[in-house]
């Protein structure tokens, strides 16, 4: 089977972010391409999770190299296979400052033509600069997008095209597109990028084997407007998102009934919308906090393409909310399928993110002689010297460069997916009457939310009294303490295939399960 | 938890077994008649070595059943021993799953308590051939000579604390090896 | 009634077992030590008494008062005359020395006059025979009659060839024999005011022999022989003499006496059943298992006990003759068996080779202590079973030493004489007694005191 998934706008962004480190946790398919749509070219959230991308990319390269470093093909850790490309954005419109008039090439359009565009849009809008977006305007991404080719030779347009092509061998194709319904890019790219996709499908006369899904989000964020706004800028109004979004669920209800866009679409929303903090009208200042809701996107990607999934003949729309009360929960979380267990997954990776960034990656980092004093204890012996011992130098070559590079690299990813977790707990509920009983935050990091860009900040060292907390970490029955974890490592049997550090990396996470 | 401790259980009756199965068949031959027609059970080598015959016949007494009590004394002083030496190295290994290993490098810092353990163990071994030796338990125990008693308690101390030592170096949990003396020796393998 | 019986003869059952159970539970090879018997005395014989006085010449100054001293001769000897017919019914009367005769009671009467000593012989004939004593000759007599009691009255003023020799043996011999049979003789002496000549004393350069007349205080001794009884009887009666009690209070020099034997035990403590429970003094009767009782006159203590050391404490006055020297040493025949588990008929005891396991405490005038296991302390858990008998071994010096000051030896007797000492002393007194006790040490023998046996358990 072969997975795509494309994430429109921020909010498409976001929710690759969420599903990029669910992934880490082997809840994701065995491959998949991800790939990102968004006018806003120097986008915030669209650049972090270009950054978390070619971190997993890289160490899950790193970690799965047969022979070498090898976690196996049996362990969860970095399971999924993502790629993406260098240039993993497709910008519908590119060009230093494109308008729609431009686009359109208004000029030379027939005066009735000119007449019908003066009246769906106002001068302001054709001349709105279109490089940081479409500004909450779907009515003008629509037109952008629509206008545009999509074309063989991009190189986000390309994987779709391999992708059908190679439906028509045979192969299963799975496309799942996240947007938000309320916004710009989202709104606009949602709908139309599914068009395209079917449209190509068309052309190459691919007619099955190409399953498209969509998790469309409803309203999930607010923001306060600063009064100090020029009233004749254009951005996403917020008090507008729920008049936009019951325009567009009207017509996605036609959409839905007359044409078979998306074999399953997801729909979630959040209610009462998460405040964020900051507002920005676009760039890479636009940059908001992961907030739960995006969580759901993620997981219905997953279990869109998770193999157990049938797709049915008819169209499916699936929503899900948390419970009534104001306490999100770990049972909010929905399974990616029978056999996989999200919340057990997400449980074991923040687990494993924290003993590694805390416990193991320091001990593991530095140079032989001073990771030697840990020669003497089993963990070390069992996994990692007999698993990085050299024959030429006698010793074992975990103080070697490369090594040292993977286990910095593990450090920062882990470090990635603890400010994730932190923020998402924090930021999803800030400023509400809800609480997010999760995670337990406060004894290893600090949340600023008045920070824009790093609201979250882990400590550098833990004291004893704080890694005892570390059995409350999770707010669960399960009581497991650093304690059972070294143990679980010493004791945890290796797997055939694997190699190297790929051997200790696969036992700590196995380790930090149920 | 239950799972590591009983995938390490294995091995410490294994180093028990190595000092232990010596010391039941000792218990054994002890409480076979003396006159038993066997060349290492019934034996009287046992009281030649530490009891004082020449007491013995100047109370009047007769040699073969002062040896036989004297055989049942030791017999019990050595199931006693193995009593003292099982429940000390069974409560460490276990022990030592339990123990708040929670970082690499922190296993040697147990080695304190482990010694104070072993300590205590030798000590009880002491204690206990003391009482049995020096006490109105067994009535032969006054043909045991000064020098005798000690050469029994510093044998018994020597085989049991050995006893005790094997055990626990196999038997001790895999992430505490560190906190006993030669342990982290021991080849790290998936079943070892 | 039937009911009755058979209470009787449950009763009579555990009775027996009882009594059973213990003579059930001795050593096999225990054997009842020998215990000597009561013997009745004859009453015809005990109470014969001959007293012999010495009729030299030199004993007659006894009988002159001196106006410086006291006179002691006529105040004890009536003491003495009147004890002696206290003591049997049977009193002879005799004299040695210039005569070896026996005297009718008239003759006796005077034995503190002048006309006692009067010798009718001639003047050289008396002074040959003044000064020969005879001492050995009364001895000779005396050993005849060891079933009597023989008083010598004297002035013990032996020349040095009477204890020399054949003659020394004159007076071993018989010695011998009286100490053989059990008697003992008692000396006392007694200074005496003394108005005569006294003869015999030998010159310096051995040729010959002087008198000296210028004494006025001599000793005169009273030899007693026979039972030790006796021997405490005539000085308890001497001793009440006021006169005497007087001269003592003045100074105590005026009165010596010794009893020399060579058996001081008067009787054996098993045969009158003399030894009690409270003899074992740390052992407390009213402990649990106590038990003490006579088999066949052997007292036997059982107990049960964790001490490891007990004491048996006699008084000396049970068993050794009053006055006597007592003993200076003891010997313990001792025996020691051992049991492992309860005691029943046929048990199966152990002989201890255990030795010395039984010391006399230190040895004096008033008791006798027997201290067990005081070495090496026996090993609890076992049934014990002894048995000790103690023997005299070697009798205590007599106070024969305070004689010395009325001693005159050969040698000295011309200075002594030279000096005209107003109390002349005894020529060989010293010689004589010595001689009485070497014989009486060589008639030693061992003599049981007791015999003893405990049956104890000894727990830790």
């Amino acid at each position: 089977m072969k997975n795509f998934l494309i994430g429109i706008g921020g909010t498409g962004a976001k929710c690759i972010e969420h599903l990029v480190h669910t992934c880490s946790a082997g809840l994701g398919p065995d491959q998949l391409w991800v790939g990102m749509v968004d006018q806003d070219e120097a986008n915030g959230n669209v650049n972090k999770t270009k950054i978390l991308l070619n971190k997993y990319i890289s160490l899950r390269n790193k970690l799965r190299e047969e022979g070498k470093n090898d976690l196996s093909i049996e362990s969860d850790l970095f399971k999924t296979n993502i790629t993406t490309d260098p240039d993993a954005v497709w910008i519908p419109l590119p060009g230093a400052e494109p308008t729609l008039k431009e686009v359109v090439n208004y000029n030379a359009l027939k005066d009735e033509v000119k007449g019908l565009l003066n009246c769906l849009y106002d001068p302001t809008e054709q001349q709105l600069p279109l490089s940081e977006g479409f500004r909450g305007r779907p009515n003008i991404g629509a037109a952008a997008m629509l206008a545009t080719a999509a074309n063989e030779n991009s190189k986000f347009w390309s994987q779709i095209h391999k992708a059908i092509d190679a439906a028509r061998g045979g192969e299963n194709v799975r496309i799942f597109i996240i947007g938000s319904i309320f916004g710009g890019t989202g709104a606009s790219g949602f709908p139309n990028i599914a068009r395209k996709i079917r449209a190509i499908q068309e052309e190459k006369s691919v007619t099955s084997n190409v399953h498209i899904g969509g998790a469309l989000m409803l309203p999930y964020f607010d923001y306060e407007v600063p009064d100090d706004i020029d009233d004749g800028t254009i951005f996403a109004k917020p008090n507008q998102f729920l008049d936009q979004t019951k325009a567009a669920l009207e017509y996605y209800s036609k959409l839905f009934e007359y044409n078979k866009i998306f074999d399953q679409v997801y729909v979630t929303g959040w209610d009462p919308l998460s405040k964020l903090q900051k507002f920005e009208v676009g760039g890479n200042t636009q940059f908001n906090s992961p907030l739960f809701a995006e969580t759901y996107a993620a997981l219905g990607a997953l279990k869109f393409f998770n193999e157990d999934n049938k797709i049915a003949e008819t169209q499916e729309i699936f929503h899900i909310g948390k419970n009534e009360s104001n306490d999100i929960l770990w049972s909010d979380i929905p399974n990616v399928s029978a056999s996989l267990n999200s919340k057990d997954k997400i449980i074991n990776l923040i687990r494993f993110a924290f003993s590694y960034n805390w416990m193991y990656g320091p001990a593991l980092t530095g140079s032989l002689s001073k990771i030697k004093k840990y020669s003497n204890e089993h963990w070390f012996k069992r996994i990692i010297e007999a698993n990085t011992y050299s024959d030429e130098t006698k010793s074992s070559t975990i103080g070697h460069e490369n090594n040292q590079k993977i286990i910095m690299q593990m450090r920062e990813y882990c470090q990635d997916i603890l400010t994730w977790i932190t923020d998402m707990t924090h930021s999803t509920v800030v400023n509400s009457d809800q609480r997010m009983d999760l995670i337990l935050t406060d004894f290893f990091s600090e949340y600023q939310p008045k920070e824009n860009s790093k609201k979250v900040s882990l400590k550098e060292k833990l004291s004893g009294t704080e890694k005892k907390e570390f059995k409350k970490l999770i707010i669960d029955n399960e009581n497991l303490t650093l304690a059972n974890i070294m143990s679980n490592i010493s004791y945890m049997g290796t797997k055939r295939d694997q190699k190297g550090l790929g051997v200790f990396m696969d036992i700590l996470f196995r380790s930090c399960g149920k | 938890m239950m799972i590591n401790i009983l995938k390490t259980l294995p091995w410490y009756f294994v180093g028990l077994g190595t000092l232990g199965i010596p010391a039941i068949l000792l218990i054994v031959s002890l409480l076979v008649p003396v006159d038993a027609e066997n060349y290492f059970f019934g034996s009287d080598w046992v009281a030649n070595s530490f009891l004082d015959f020449a007491g013995v016949e100047e109370d009047g007494q007769d040699r073969f059943s002062t040896t036989s009590e004297f055989n049942i004394m030791m017999a019990w002083l050595n199931i006693n021993l193995l009593i003292v030496t099982f429940v000390f190295s069974l409560g460490w290994s276990i022990g030592s799953h339990f123990l708040n290993i929670d970082e690499p490098g922190k296993a040697k810092f147990f080695g304190l308590p482990w010694i104070v353990i072993s300590a205590l163990c030798i000590g009880a071994i002491v204690v206990v051939c003391l009482i049995v030796l020096t006490s109105s338990i067994f009535y032969v125990s006054q043909y045991v000579t000064t020098d005798s008693t000690f050469n029994i308690i510093i044998i018994s101390a020597v085989f049991y604390g050995l006893m005790y030592w094997i055990a626990v170096i196999l038997g001790t949990a895999r992430q505490a090896r560190s906190a006993v003396l030669l342990a982290n020796k021991l080849p790290a393998r998936n079943f070892l | 009634m039937i009911k009755f019986n058979n209470f009787i003869i449950i009763f009579l059952f555990f009775f027996a077992s009882i009594v059973n159970s213990y003579a059930a539970c001795l050593p096999t090879d225990f054997k009842q030590p020998d215990i000597p018997i009561k013997t009745s005395v004859n009453e015809n014989l005990k109470d014969k008494v001959h007293v012999w006085y010495d009729s030299s010449l030199s004993m007659s100054g006894f009988t002159k008062s001196q106006s410086e001293e006291v006179n002691l001769f006529r105040p004890i000897l009536n003491s003495l005359q009147q004890a002696s017919q206290s003591l049997g019914t049977e009193t002879s009367y005799n004299t040695f020395g210039s005569r070896f005769q026996t005297i009718d009671e008239n003759r006796a009467s005077l034995v503190t006059t002048q006309e006692f000593y009067k010798c009718n012989q001639s003047a050289q004939a008396c002074v040959a025979k003044d000064r020969i004593n005879g001492f050995s000759k009364v001895l000779g007599v005396a050993k005849k009659n060891t079933d009597s009691t023989i008083i010598i009255v004297t002035d013990l003023f032996i020349s040095t060839s009477e204890t020399l020799a054949k003659n020394a043996e004159k007076i071993k011999k018989p010695l011998g024999e009286i100490f053989n049979n059990g008697q003992s003789v008692g000396i006392f002496g007694v200074s005496s005011s003394y108005n005569g000549k006294i003869s015999g004393i030998p010159l310096e350069d051995g040729l010959g022999y002087v008198t000296y007349s210028k004494a006025t205080k001599r000793p005169f001794y009273i030899i007693v022989i026979g039972s030790g009884e006796n021997i405490n009887f005539i000085e308890e009666k001497l001793k009440k003499n006021q006169k005497l009690q007087d001269a003592i209070a003045e100074n105590p020099d005026t009165y010596k006496f010794t009893m020399i034997t060579s058996n001081v035990i008067a009787e054996n403590l098993n045969t009158n059943k003399k030894i009690k429970a409270k003899n074992l003094t740390n052992i407390s009767s009213q402990s649990e298992g106590y038990k003490f009782e006579y088999k066949d006159n052997l007292p036997i203590y059982e107990f049960i006990t964790s001490k490891s050391n007990f004491e048996l404490k006699f008084d000396n006055s049970n068993f050794i003759v009053p006055g006597s020297s007592g003993v200076a040493e003891y010997k313990i025949v001792q025996e020691l068996w051992s049991l492992r588990g309860s005691c029943k008929k046929n048990s199966k005891w152990g002989k201890s080779n255990r030795k010395n396991f039984i010391s006399v405490g230190d040895v004096n005038d008033d008791t006798l202590t027997l201290k067990f296991f005081e070495e090496k302390k026996l090993n609890w858990g076992l049934r014990w079973f002894l048995l000790a008998e103690v023997y005299t071994a070697r009798n205590g010096s007599s106070t024969q030493d305070e004689f010395k000051d009325w001693d005159l030896t050969d040698s000295d007797a011309a200075n002594h004489m030279q000096s005209d000492p107003k109390t002349f002393k005894t020529l060989n007194l010293m010689n004589i007694i010595e001689m009485i006790n070497d014989v009486a040490n060589e008639e030693f023998k061992s003599t049981k005191v007791a015999s003893i046996a405990m049956n104890f358990e000894l727990e830790k």
